[in-house]
């Protein structure tokens, strides 16, 4: 028996949803309708008295002053169609669980297992001769996602028991088992087992998991424990989530012949090793700052006296691409578990966003299944609800768009907490294990969702739970978590922490359980959302808002009374031991034990080749091209570009201000509404001591040379955090690659020079990390960002997208009272340049709008740029400055305009004092050469300043004037740009609407 | 003795750490408390002067903004709640905490009855969560916590912030009362403003109101938010021209003021 609880807007509310739609409907779909109106379900899965309904209703459901509510029967009825979207089955519900919980609150009952609460939304659309391929269109396109979502739609005439959507109940007719597999089969049939099972090992893995299995002694002792020769589906399973690629990381790991351009052949074993690892690691010896890398969930350093900070990003790029605010939720609210899972467990301090995708104006020829514009809406969304119903700012993030990410968008999640220096004695980084030690899961229930390749044997068996592997996060649940584990940190509860993310528990528990090697567990205790789930997919659920822990048993009861305190469900689940053993049991049985050893170390190393062509050899060369006649307009056309404009109707949706933290907002100037290069938070209220944020990105770059395009993130990430106030004596990087697969697949033809560019990339990061004492203390690779898509005629490409390298930066301000921002403040003020134009255009925004690509791409010149960063530094850090603003993206010339109108001042620039050897006026203004800033001082502190810069290539350029107008004398000494800032930041809001 | 201040966290609630921090800047002894330990009675209401009820998204704003948490206040915890305020105390709802007041019925407050809902916030015009600074004019009230205060420079951020009565009577009876504490105007003092200064579409622009005594008070804004003058957005054009910054940020006053009152009475 279940009721239907209908809750709608009264006569004369606005329906800020509805209305939201209707626009929605027009402007990207193109259908005209009257008006929408919306009203929310809530299916009580349980029997309840008319008057408990009613009671419900009255006392939850609807807010008395807006709202009304009925019950099993419709609240309205004089639309003209209607579409009601629910969750497909399996899929979180999260008002539904909460709704469960108020209820039992407000009624004193107990739901049971199966009885529930499942919400949907019905649209009432308004408006004469729509039609059912309308509807479709709008529930399809707009409304609902099929990954996750079903919807029905119904015309007014239709009766009232078909306009009901089904209740998504989970039943999974099926008795769990664990199953042999036989591996005693010809290699082609290995592969197939690999393939059918979505476990993503290669032939030699494979190879390597039979022959393990087929040797004596290991058939010997498992004979012993009921298993024989046959690894059993959960080991098989287990095996594949520790020696995937996410986990293993076997390309960075690979053994590589590389071939130069020249012809010359080197090998590298190891990429990982060599590069980033070899230059953190020497970092690490020399900077007393840098505490613990690239072996924890985060990266972590030192803050002040009392915290350590840490700090991980990570990507979301395949579910987001599937479905785009799970996607990007999951990822929000999974990466905030990294944080969570160092050392003793930090408190969260705030987390930021890349997201990469193609361009939302996009009317080529390809049809992705969702558009970009919709994508980006989706993993806006997503990143809003994670991260403001979690109670983390995201005070900074960014866009860049490329149709290359139509095969597959890059969406970069980051997360950053803080550490007591010492927990109970012990240092805040370290962790530990003792046998003994129990096995504990807290946070949310296992489900099939979250299980890779759960899709094809869940379709086989009907459509009784979501096809779909994309999950929705549940960000309050782990809020909750978060709370309750900064509290059990502090009473010493736990000794070791980790979270569950990719590889479930056969991850978390195997990485925790390699202090103590080995440890037994009891799959069937597992709190699980449903039944009918088989041992594996226990095993390597990914599931959400879950972290693992190792806690003393005498700690057990205190941790039980602390959950229950906060609410968070709380489970043992068996102990670790030191017999070397990855021993699962279920029911008492048997159904993995494996070495630990093999487990963790026995994936046997890949062997690629790369090929490296120069730019020359590809043909890319310099174009000729025609000055520009009106460079005024020009300015604003390059203002208005999606990758230079304000998207500050994202920005405004996250909130960057709770924690009470935010110093440097994401948005300054006189009307708060230009971006700032960086921000700034003080995560101990206590201290004047901030973290300066940023992040750099420019895939374009990777066009002509990716070791250029890395040079050029890497000091755009540090350019940044300088701009606002950091120095260079501490920051620390985050490095996250996005990269087309470089593996020889058969339809992958360049896979070689796509290894290539990758070894380029990694020679750059380790060469700007030890020239700028830099370290990349934690990072993440995504190495398939690959798509296939369909064209206007239905035929299949293959979108690959760009190499992509986004550094996140994170450095310590000892005094966040002397930051500063991009904005001009004082007419009078001086402008300098500070560091050298050249002829550096390759790749620029400026030769993308003339269609050209070119040749000379910006180089980072690490030796000038450090002592200018130093150097400014110091001028900041001496009060001299009254602006700072980095030449980014659009070059000078975007530079300039941008901190004319934030400060809405008048800006009056004369070209040819620029230090430069080039001669024409864009270039000069566009060209988008690294290691610049634009300054302003007070005159007065003129002196003292240049004092400072000695040795550095600047140079005056303007001043500050009273007025609002920028005005730019060019090369040839006549005004090129004479326009009012109130037109240049119309130009620069307009595209996306402000 | 030391004012003591009931913070409320748990279950989604955010702002619990800074609104802590606040009131111990302003002089007061303030313990971050969870629900359920209000509930199982390992502390209890009248050990306290202050309640305080910060920002967040309790319960993850399911339902409705502030309801569940607002029941489940209603249905394990009314009668201490009722008797607090009848003792004469302190509540202070922020953001998230305004939404459960005004659900729960301990605001507006009118004519003594402190249970049922008169008024409620709902979804912004915009139909999106804002974060912006806002300015509010203070008008004449019996508020506790806003005294001295005329203009204010404060942060929203909600979804959900939409200030509407049940009735024109409603709304007639709080101006009536001085009940309403703040409204939202633009950077030149003008009344009822348009968005974005008025950033939700709250009708009269009211972003605050306090019961019929001033000691009970709910705001959207977040005063908490602004306890530093480098949380200010404006604060390195500030120091550009002036030199120099003010030694605190605007929101610490309503703090001070809460304790202060209770010092005096």
């Amino acid at each position: 028996m279940s009721h239907r609880i209908e809750v709608g807007f009264k006569t004369g509310v606005t329906d800020g949803l509805g209305n939201k739609m209707k626009q929605s409907i027009a402007r990207d779909l193109g259908i005209m309708v009257d008006s929408v109106r919306t009203v929310d379900i809530y299916h009580i899965d349980r029997l309840l008295s008319s008057a408990q309904i009613t009671f419900l209703g009255n006392e939850l459901f609807a807010d008395p002053i807006i709202q009304d509510f009925c019950y099993d029967r419709s609240l309205i009825t004089d639309y003209d169609w209607v579409i009601e979207v629910g969750f497909k089955p399996g899929v979180t519900d999260n008002v539904g669980k909460t709704a469960v919980r108020a209820i039992e609150d407000i009624l004193k009952i107990k739901f049971t297992p199966g009885e529930a609460v499942y919400t949907s939304r019905q649209y009432l659309i308004y408006g004469k001769n729509l039609k059912n391929d309308d509807m479709e269109n709008i529930a399809h396109n707009l409304l609902a996602n099929e990954q996750v979502q079903h919807w029905l739609i119904s015309p007014s005439s239709a009766p009232a028991a078909e306009r009901y959507l089904a209740i998504p109940r989970v039943n999974i007719p099926h008795k769990p088992v664990a199953s042999p597999i036989n591996l005693d089969v010809s290699d082609a049939e290995l592969v197939a087992i690999s393939k059918k099972r979505s476990l993503a090992l290669n032939l030699k893995e494979m190879c390597a998991v039979r022959e393990y299995f087929s040797r004596s002694d290991i058939v010997a002792q498992r004979r012993k424990v009921g298993l024989d020769k046959q690894p059993t589906d959960a080991e098989l399973e287990a095996l594949a989530q520790t020696w995937s690629e996410h986990c293993k990381h076997k390309i960075f790991s690979a053994v590589v012949t590389y071939k130069d351009d020249t012809g010359k052949e080197r090998k590298i074993n190891n990429l990982f090793a060599t590069y980033i690892k070899g230059s953190t690691g020497q970092l690490q010896k020399e900077l007393d700052w840098v505490v613990s890398t690239l072996w924890d969930n985060s990266g972590v350093m030192k803050f002040n006296q009392d915290y350590l900070f840490c700090f991980k990003c990570e990507t979301h790029n395949s579910p987001s691409n599937e479905e785009p605010y799970g996607g990007a939720l999951t990822g929000i609210v999974g990466v905030y578990r990294d944080p969570m899972g160092t050392g003793r467990g930090s408190k969260l301090i705030y987390g930021t966003y890349g997201f990469c995708t193609g361009s939302p104006f996009y009317q080529g020829d390809l049809r992705p299944k969702l558009h970009p514009r919709r994508l980006l809406e989706g993993v806006r969304k997503g990143v809003e609800d994670g991260g403001n119903k979690h109670g983390v700012p995201t005070p900074y993030g960014l866009t860049f768009f490329d149709d290359g990410y139509i095969g597959k968008p890059a969406i970069y999640v980051l997360a950053a907490g803080i550490i007591p220096d010492v927990v109970h004695g012990e240092a805040g980084y370290t962790k530990k294990v003792d046998p003994g030690d129990l096995i504990v899961m807290c946070g949310g229930k296992v489900g099939i969702d979250g299980i890779h390749g759960a899709t094809e044997s869940s379709l086989e068996a009907g459509e009784w739970i979501s096809a779909s592997h994309v999950q929705i996060g549940d960000p309050f649940t782990q809020k909750k978590m978060h709370d309750f584990l900064n509290e059990a940190r502090d009473l010493n509860l736990y000794k070791c922490i980790t979270d569950n993310g990719a590889g479930g528990l056969s991850s978390s528990v195997g990485e925790m359980a390699q202090f103590t090697n080995g440890f037994e567990m009891y799959l069937d205790k597992v709190p699980l959302k449903y039944a009918g789930l088989d041992p594996w997919q226990i095993l390597v659920s990914e599931s959400q808002e879950r972290m693992s822990l190792a806690v003393s048993p005498d700690r057990m009861e205190e941790l039980f009374k602390l959950a229950k305190k906060h609410d968070v469900e709380t489970t043992i689940l068996g102990k670790f031991t030191d017999t070397g053993k990855f021993h699962c049991l279920y029911e008492d049985k048997t159904v993995t034990y494996m070495d630990m050893e093999f487990a963790h170390h026995g994936v046997p190393q890949m062997s690629l080749e790369a090929e490296w062509r120069s730019p020359e050899q590809r043909g890319l060369k310099e174009p000729r091209l025609a000055e520009i006649t009106n460079h005024t307009a020009f300015l604003k056309k390059i203002l208005a570009r999606p990758n230079i404009c304000s998207k500050e109707y994202i920005v405004r949706q996250f909130d960057h201000e709770v924690q009470g933290t935010s110093v440097i907002k994401p948005l300054v100037g006189k009307e708060n509404d230009v971006n700032s290069d960086a921000v700034v938070v003080r995560p101990d209220l206590r201290s004047n001591a901030g973290i300066a944020i940023s992040a750099g990105i420019n895939p374009k770059y990777s066009t002509i040379d990716t070791y250029d395009m890395t040079a050029c993130a890497f000091d755009e990430a540090i350019r940044r955090v300088i701009a606002v106030g950091a120095n260079m004596k501490q920051i620390a990087l985050n490095d996250n690659f996005c990269w087309p697969s470089p593996l020889p697949v058969e339809n992958n033809p360049d896979a070689k020079y796509k290894m290539a560019q990758l070894i380029r990339a990694n020679e750059a990061l380790k060469d700007y990390s030890l020239a700028f004492k830099t370290p990349c203390i934690s990072g993440k690779d995504s190495m398939s960002m690959d798509g296939t898509v369909k064209d206007a005629q239905g035929e299949d490409r293959r979108i690959s997208a760009l190499p992509t390298v986004q550094f996140s930066a994170a450095a310590k301000v000892d005094d966040i009272n002397k930051c500063v921002t991009m904005d001009i403040k004082e007419p009078g003020d001086i402008v300098y340049l500070l560091g050298e134009t050249k002829d550096e255009l390759g790749g620029s925004e400026y030769y993308e709008m003339r269609e050209k690509i070119g040749r000379n791409v910006p180089r980072v010149d690490a030796a000038a740029s450090l002592k200018l960063y130093n150097d400014l530094a110091q001028t900041i850090d001496a009060g001299l400055v009254t602006a700072v603003h980095g030449c980014y993206k659009g070059g000078l010339g975007v530079a300039l305009a941008q901190m004319a109108f934030a400060g809405n001042l008048g800006l009056t620039i004369d070209l040819r004092r620029v230090p430069t050897n080039l001669k024409r006026t864009d270039k000069v203004l566009y060209s988008e050469s690294a290691g610049r800033f634009v300054v302003t001082i007070a005159p007065d502190n003129k002196e003292r300043f240049l004092k400072i810069m000695q040795g550095n290539v600047l140079a005056q350029i303007g001043v500050v004037v009273s007025g609002n107008r920028l005005n730019i004398t060019g090369m040839n000494g006549k005004v090129v740009i004479n326009e009012s800032n109130r037109a240049l930041k119309k130009a620069w809001q307009s595209t996306f609407g402000g | 003795m030391k004012a003591k201040v009931l913070i409320l966290y748990g279950y989604g609630i955010n702002c619990d750490n800074e609104m802590q921090y606040a009131f111990e800047l302003a002089g007061a002894d303030a313990e971050r408390v969870h629900i359920n330990q209000l509930i199982t009675n390992e502390r209890n209401l009248k050990d306290y002067h202050i309640l305080a009820l910060p920002g967040g998204f309790s319960f993850g704003d399911d339902i409705g903004a502030g309801k569940v948490l607002a029941t489940k206040f209603k249905y394990n915890l009314q009668e201490p709640l009722q008797q607090f305020i009848a003792a004469g105390k302190l509540v202070i709802g922020i953001c998230n905490g305004f939404q459960v007041m005004v659900k729960l019925g301990i605001l507006p407050g009118m004519d003594d009855d402190y249970r049922s809902q008169q008024v409620t916030l709902t979804f912004n015009e915009s139909g999106r969560f804002e974060d912006r600074w806002v300015y509010l004019d203070m008008l004449p009230s019996k508020c506790v916590f806003t005294q001295g205060i005329e203009r204010i420079y404060l942060p929203v951020r909600h979804g959900e912030g939409k200030f509407i009565p049940r009735d024109d009577g409603v709304l007639q009876k709080l101006y009536k009362n001085r009940q309403v504490v703040a409204k939202y105007v633009d950077p030149a003092g003008n009344q009822n403003p348009p968005f974005p200064w008025n950033p939700n579409g709250s009708v009269d622009s009211i972003a605050a109101i306090c019961d019929g005594t001033g000691r009970i008070f709910g705001m959207m804004p977040h005063p908490e938010a602004h306890l530093f003058p480098t949380n200010n957005p404006s604060w390195t054009r500030v120091k550009a021209t002036n030199n120099s910054l003010p030694q605190d940020g605007m929101g610490l006053q309503v703090f001070k003021n809460a304790v202060k009152y209770l010092k005096n009475s």
